[in-house]
């Protein structure tokens, strides 16, 4: 296999010099991939995931309660420490009440914080929920408005859209090359791609993918075992991990990969509710797959089906209770289909040693079976 | 140890003869809800139970019996099974506890007969994402349909989501006739309608007779009338009433100057779960004259109240002293809506800090101790929040840590320690 793309990982690696560089109206972070992010785009502020530095950190204890996930309170360290001090406001919808506590206390102590708060149903299936989500989102854009004295009309978030659509269909054709027999690209270049597709600006962003298409090209596959990555962690270690040993991440359904760029927006029409639309209807996380019969689940043995996964990892931080609810009903759902599962627990950091071996335990068990 | 002078005049409420006679009779319709040809819910906390009420459902609580609560071998077997099972310390740990009675099998059991009762559906207006993921699973291991309310909370306008509050309702409606077969009776939906407002006024004003000093009542107390609202039974006449007469008596007290606790000198306001298993927390401080008041848990949780502009707490007016009529099913939803969004503090998570800094100073609160519950995600967001607001403000406060429902992650001897530190300043 040739060199490794390296472009992702510098880019993630970057993240704070790209935003300060950013010659637009500005940056806006958001907590939570349920924020309409091509509003703000179409306000001419780039929006990007605030994400934790995974270092241990002393700042959130008088904030956020010890026993709320890693997560939420490694990316308030990040703005109480004054890593986003270039940010020019926090948009957040809401989701699990563990991040809302962060967005909460990064209102309250980081200065000067423009806050926008946004209702999202839980239950995506309510009639009302498109036209509910479509009214909060309408009120994000004229708070942005009135704000930062700019207009959102119409075109510039029919345009956002085709920005938006245009990378999210770059991504999946990457997805796709994923399901060849041997696959030609690694999995910390995947997640890399993910990871980096939440601090950039999209048309960057779709820059990089097409060059990255082209390096592939020339590239020959390896054959590995098919693994596919479910739930919550923005750390290339585990990538990085199975790469280095035989095992290669094909698919996933983590919030920093697949559950982010998966659906697209229907364009033409409304585009207030072609956005709402396609929030309230994209692969649901965990909190928002609340009611039966569950989407979650067929999701996610849908795509470990059209990919081949033999292994499937569910990791998700310690102290998370949506992905804690969900986890024994993946695990009973991918091995009925033959899937092996392993549960592994991340903190700030990822105990990469401790992963090693449990991995390297499933991997001989997996080996034997299939020779 | 410290001797407590008696201050003032005690004596036990005249209405918990009757509570007890109440609850054992709504348990027992619930028990013989199959054998009255009743529809069954699993159900109960927060509210907008008249919907079900409109169906003639009996509601079987989502929410541990008081057994399970304080059977300390016993809430250890139910962790375990939920661990077993794959459902860790990160979630809800008085939903978890439930969930443990379900794989064993305990959960609905009648009292007195091998058979449990199997609910039709889980419904629930829902508040916190906990306890929607915990109804999920349950219907998932009953194999029953769930219908849920979702309480949006948009900051700051929460009025605007008012179509969304009603199209769920209409829908859990439609939903309920084809899950029970039977139609919805709107003149019941009505009437539960108004019983669920009459209910949690005179919550509201029980707690608002809480400012008097002395309290009229311990914490504890008020915290025993909570039970009708987490087991889902408000929208009942019989509930209804008998809050209107605890409140009689409650107003009696305080005219009469009788006090819950007679040692009355630090009135103190205890924050989040309690654990569930010891009888001793809200007991400890009355050594030092130390008695809990109030709390912005249980207050917002059975009551209905708005914080006004100054900060203070105020209880709504019902909607037929404003011109709200109450004749179909719209407008009773419109009522239901009327209630939960805007009056039910609970739901407005950033605001909670200023809500309990607004009842430490309507309540007269000397001192604030705040548990930090592992086990309740829902109440424990933005607490701290809350400590550094106290601490601003000049109050007195504490904290300790514990689980709400395993005894293993509560340290009491700390607690107490903790508890005689705090109380020194006031000797
Ligand atoms: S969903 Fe889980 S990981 Fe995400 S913020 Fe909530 S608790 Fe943390
Ligand atoms: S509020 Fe607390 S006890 Fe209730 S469901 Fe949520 S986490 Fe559980």
């Amino acid at each position: 296999m040739s060199a490794m793309y390296s472009k992702f990982h510098q880019a993630y690696e970057n993240r704070h010099e790209y935003a300060r560089a950013y010659p637009g109206r500005g940056v806006l972070g958001y907590m939570c991939t349920y924020a309409p992010e091509e509003v703000a785009y179409a306000a001419g502020l780039l929006p990007v995931r605030i994400v934790g530095a995974h270092e241990p950190e002393s700042v959130t204890a008088p904030h956020i309660f010890n026993m709320f996930c890693a997560y939420c309170r490694d990316i308030l360290a990040q703005g109480l420490t004054g890593k986003y001090d270039y940010l020019k406001g926090v948009v957040h919808v809401n989701c699990c009440e563990k991040i809302r506590n962060a967005y909460d206390s990064w209102l309250r102590h980081v200065p000067d914080t423009h806050g926008y708060y946004m209702f999202m149903p839980q239950y995506i299936w309510h009639k009302g929920a498109v036209a509910a989500f479509r009214q909060e989102v309408d009120g994000f854009r004229r708070s942005l408005e009135q704000d930062w004295g700019v207009s959102v009309g119409d075109s510039e978030m029919d345009r956002a859209i085709e920005v938006y659509n245009e990378n999210r269909g770059l991504m999946r054709q990457v997805y796709k090359m994923m399901q060849e027999d041997h696959p030609r690209i690694l999995g910390e270049e995947l997640m890399a791609m993910g990871l980096s597709n939440q601090v950039m600006d999209k048309v960057d962003h779709s820059r990089l993918i097409r060059e990255f298409l082209v390096q592939v090209e020339g590239r020959s596959g390896e054959s590995a075992v098919r693994t596919m990555v479910i739930g919550q962690t923005d750390d290339l270690g585990l990538a990085q991990l199975l790469d280095s040993m035989g095992a290669r991440v094909v698919v996933d359904e983590n919030c920093f990969g697949l559950r982010y760029f998966w659906d697209q927006v229907e364009s033409g029409g409304d585009p207030l509710t072609a956005i709402a639309t396609r929030y309230v209807e994209r692969a649901p996380c965990p909190v928002k797959d609340a009611q039966e019969p569950r989407r979650r689940t067929t999701f996610v043995t849908d795509l470990a089906k059209q990919y081949g996964v033999a292994l499937a990892i569910i990791i998700y931080p310690k102290f998370c209770d949506p992905h804690g609810y969900d986890s024994p009903v993946l695990t009973e759902a991918l091995q009925g289909m033959g899937v092996e599962v392993l549960e592994l627990e991340q903190d700030f950091t990822i105990p990469l040693g401790q992963f090693r071996t449990r991995i390297e335990a499933t991997l001989e068990m997996l080996q034997l079976e299939v020779s | 140890m410290p001797v407590t002078d008696v201050l003032y005049p005690t004596r036990p409420m005249d209405c918990f003869s009757k509570m007890k006679e109440l609850r054992r009779k709504v348990a027992w319709d619930t028990w013989n809800s199959r054998e009255n040809g009743r529809p069954l819910a699993l159900s109960g906390e927060v509210g907008a139970t008249a919907i079900l009420g409109a169906f003639d459902a009996e509601i079987l609580p989502s929410m541990p019996t008081g057994r399970e609560m304080r059977d300390l071998d016993w809430v250890v077997k139910l962790n375990e099974a939920a661990e077993t099972k794959g459902y860790g310390r990160d979630c809800c740990a008085t939903l978890r506890i439930a969930l443990g009675a379900h794989f064993l099998g305990t959960f609905g059991l009648i009292p007195g007969k091998e058979e449990r009762l199997k609910p039709d559906v889980v419904f629930s207006l829902a508040l916190c994402q906990g306890q929607m993921k915990a109804h999920q699973s349950y219907a998932d291991h009953m194999g029953i349909p769930t219908t849920h309310i979702e309480l949006p909370y948009s900051h700051p306008r929460p009025a605007e989501l008012t179509d969304y509050f009603l199209a769920q309702s209409h829908d859990a409606i439609e939903h309920l006739e084809k899950v029970f077969g039977r139609p919805c009776d709107d003149e019941k939906l009505i009437e539960g309608v108004r019983n669920e407002w009459r209910s949690r006024l005179a919550m509201a004003r029980i707690a608002e007779a809480q400012k008097a000093v002395p309290a009229p009542l311990k914490l504890k107390n008020f915290i025993s009338f909570v039970v009708f609202e987490w087991r889902g039974w408000n929208h009942r006449a019989e509930v209804a009433d008998f809050y209107e007469m605890a409140q009689a008596e409650v107003e009696e007290r305080v005219r009469e100057g009788i006090a819950g606790f007679g040692g009355e000198k630090v009135r103190l306001l205890h924050e989040g779960v309690l654990p569930w298993f010891s009888n001793q927390v809200l007991r400890y401080p009355e050594k030092y004259g130390g008695t809990y008041v109030a709390s912005w848990t249980h207050f917002t949780n059975s009551g209905a109240f708005y914080q006004d502009e100054e900060g203070h707490w105020r209880v709504p007016s019902p909607p037929w002293e404003r011109g709200l009529e109450l004749k179909d099913r719209d407008s009773a939803l419109r009522c239901l809506a009327d209630l939960y969004l805007p009056n039910l503090m609970n739901n407005f998570v950033m605001e909670r800090p200023d809500h309990r800094l607004g009842l430490a100073r309507d309540w007269n609160v000397d001192g604030a101790v705040y548990a930090l519950d592992r086990g309740c995600i829902g109440m424990a967001t933005v607490l701290l929040e809350s400590v550094i607001l106290f601490k601003d403000a000049g109050i007195p406060v504490i904290n300790y840590e514990m689980c709400c429902t395993n005894p293993a992650d509560f340290d009491e001897g700390y607690y107490q320690t903790s508890i005689d530190a705090f109380m020194d300043r006031w000797r």
